[in-house]
């Protein structure tokens, strides 16, 4: 199975040649924070490092977000065709369709693979449920929505799509068993939410310089049977590595425990 | 700004429409949308449309989850018996529903969710391509950035939810905790809950009534048609939000300064204290009803 590295760009200085070699892939981007996105020189740097065109990494767009991307997809068309795109934002794959078909490779990353089919959760403390194997599930979750399968066959095909993300099981099952699409899972995170509200800038920010790195804050709650991570603008509770015949790449998010966290409080935010 | 607000009952739709509301919407139980407050018979709904066109105001029928395919022929023949009776437009999120309604020739007036996370022009444009002409903006698009959305696609109508009413603190369709109110029996929002990072305190990042305060200033100042107030099994809480719309809506009407625009919120909400009415997700009926 493939090994992949999500690497934030505000990042890649951190990561010397080596390190990065260790992955036969890297994932250059965020895929929650619009602050993180790749820039063509963050492409060539990482192409420098390891020799590779990185994968392209995008998330839930703004508009002057997507004025960005566009100007990166219009470099990347006469300088890297051929590149991989994870696109986290219909309105990116409308674009990305409309003027350069064919000329990217497409994978649907996992916001828009949860976008058609939202994962369920039971209730903390609930007994009600059982995993999928019958256990205890650690995570609590419960299933996933009903997106009709017929409509998904006709979107990846409508749309170029050759891969698609997921970091829960039951979404890898319904693509595994009902398309011939590539499949990569997201460990060791799986996303509970995401949010613009950065716990690391207090609030809403138009500016940032990404001081939130790799920090992971666990954080815990007596109303939550399970830890829940804090991790830039998003809430995760962790997961492990499926391993399923269809599943060919494992995409690995690396993450620094960031115990002694205190929060950032801006104008526009009540709580601390 | 024109306001539409949530109801589940012939009842409450009379009341409000009575009271200055320019839209109703709502959803049947049996085909329920996203929230659970919902119509318990399609008689009832009926009555409910043939008020609103009575008094000349409009309807719309919330069809914004995802369905089942068996449940397709279903919601299509419920929806087309609503349009029938004058029902002006449908609430949508899944774009293969969409397409299904296509096919099979069923072109009402579309107003997407906030559900279909439009964050920018390119995803509206999808949206437009299948039909949609009226977009619920997330109160996490900065209103600069719906400006250049709305330049973009000349013609839409938009919508924003009343900030200091309803600004959640996660992004929908991405929140994945359960809720309470829905299927999986919760009783408490996570965004709420108090956390610890070690030996800190950890809240989810919220905002403040003057940010909301600003927020619904800038939208409304940047040509927002409709104040949306978001259905709830709480009546008396539904009553009094509404009022609250009305009335900041009013301020805004007159051309109240932003600045005093934010204090008048800010007064108002401390003072009403929403708290009383209870939790939005508990059931209370309407005031003197036999329910």
């Amino acid at each position: 199975m493939e090994k992949a590295l999500i690497l934030s760009p505000s990042l890649r200085a951190k990561y010397g040649a080596a390190a990065l070699k260790k992955y036969d892939t890297v994932c250059l981007g965020d895929e929650f924070c619009i602050h993180k996105q790749p820039s063509f020189a963050d492409l060539a740097a990482v192409k420098k490092l390891t020799g590779k065109t990185p994968v392209l990494v995008s998330t839930l767009l703004t508009e002057p977000a997507l004025e960005r991307w566009a100007a990166l997809l219009a470099e990347c068309a006469k300088k890297e065709p051929g590149a991989e795109i994870v696109v986290n934002d219909l309105g990116l794959l409308h674009f990305i369709n409309k003027k350069y078909r064919g000329r990217f490779r497409v994978t649907l990353g996992r916001l828009m693979t949860y976008f058609f089919d939202r994962k369920k959760m039971l209730a903390p403390g609930s007994e009600a449920g059982l995993g999928l194997e019958g256990e205890r599930p650690e995570t609590w979750e419960s299933g996933i929505d009903v997106t009709p399968v017929d409509y998904l066959k006709g979107f990846l095909k409508r749309y170029a799509v050759g891969r698609v993300e997921t970091d829960n099981e039951h979404l890898l099952r319904k693509y595994a068993d009902n398309t011939d699409v590539k499949i990569s899972f997201h460990y060791p995170l799986s996303l509970m939410a995401l949010t613009r509200f950065c716990p690391f800038k207090g609030g809403l920010t138009l500016d940032c310089k990404a001081p939130c790195g790799e920090r992971l804050l666990k954080l815990s709650s007596r109303h939550l049977d399970y830890p829940l991570y804090s991790k830039g603008n998003a809430y995760f509770v962790k997961n492990k590595l499926v391993k399923h015949p269809r599943v060919d790449r494992a995409v690995f998010t690396p993450s620094v425990n960031s115990p002694g966290f205190k929060m950032a409080i801006n104008e526009g935010s009540i709580r601390g | 700004m024109r306001i539409t607000i949530g109801v589940k009952s012939s009842e409450e739709a009379g009341y409000f429409l009575r009271n200055g509301a320019d839209e109703i919407y709502f959803s049947l139980s049996a085909a329920r949308g996203h929230r659970t407050a919902a119509f318990s018979s399609e008689a009832d709904l009926i009555a409910a449309i043939r008020l609103a066109r009575r008094l000349r105001r409009k309807t719309m029928l919330a069809l914004n989850a995802v369905y089942p395919r068996e449940n397709y022929p279903a919601i299509l023949d419920h929806a087309r018996r609503l349009t029938d009776k004058g029902l002006d437009g449908v609430i949508v999120r899944d774009p293969a529903l969409l397409e299904y309604f296509a096919d099979h020739d069923y072109r009402p007036y579309l107003v997407a969710s906030v559900l279909c996370a439009c964050f920018n022009s390119q995803t509206m444009e999808f949206y437009r391509d299948l039909g949609v002409r009226r977009f619920t903006l997330n109160s996490q698009v900065m209103p600069a950035d719906a400006a250049r959305m709305m330049a973009a696609l000349p013609g839409v109508e938009t919508v924003i939810f009343v900030p200091c009413l309803c600004l959640e603190a996660n992004i929908e369709p991405y929140c994945f905790f359960p809720y309470p109110g829905g299927p999986s029996g919760a009783c408490l929002h996570a965004c709420t809950l108090r956390y610890k990072c070690g030996a800190n305190a950890f809240r989810m990042v919220d905002t403040n009534l003057y940010y909301q305060a600003d927020l619904l200033y800038d939208f409304h100042k940047l040509g927002v048609e409709w104040l949306k107030v978001s259905r709830q099994p709480n009546t008396p809480k539904l009553m009094a939000e509404f009022k609250v719309a009305v009335f900041l809506n009013r301020l805004l009407e007159r051309g109240l300064g932003r600045a005093a625009f934010a204090a008048s919120v800010v007064e108002l909400i401390e003072r009403l204290d929403m708290n009383k009415f209870g939790p939005s997700y508990d059931f209370k009926p309407f005031p003197g009803s036999a329910r």
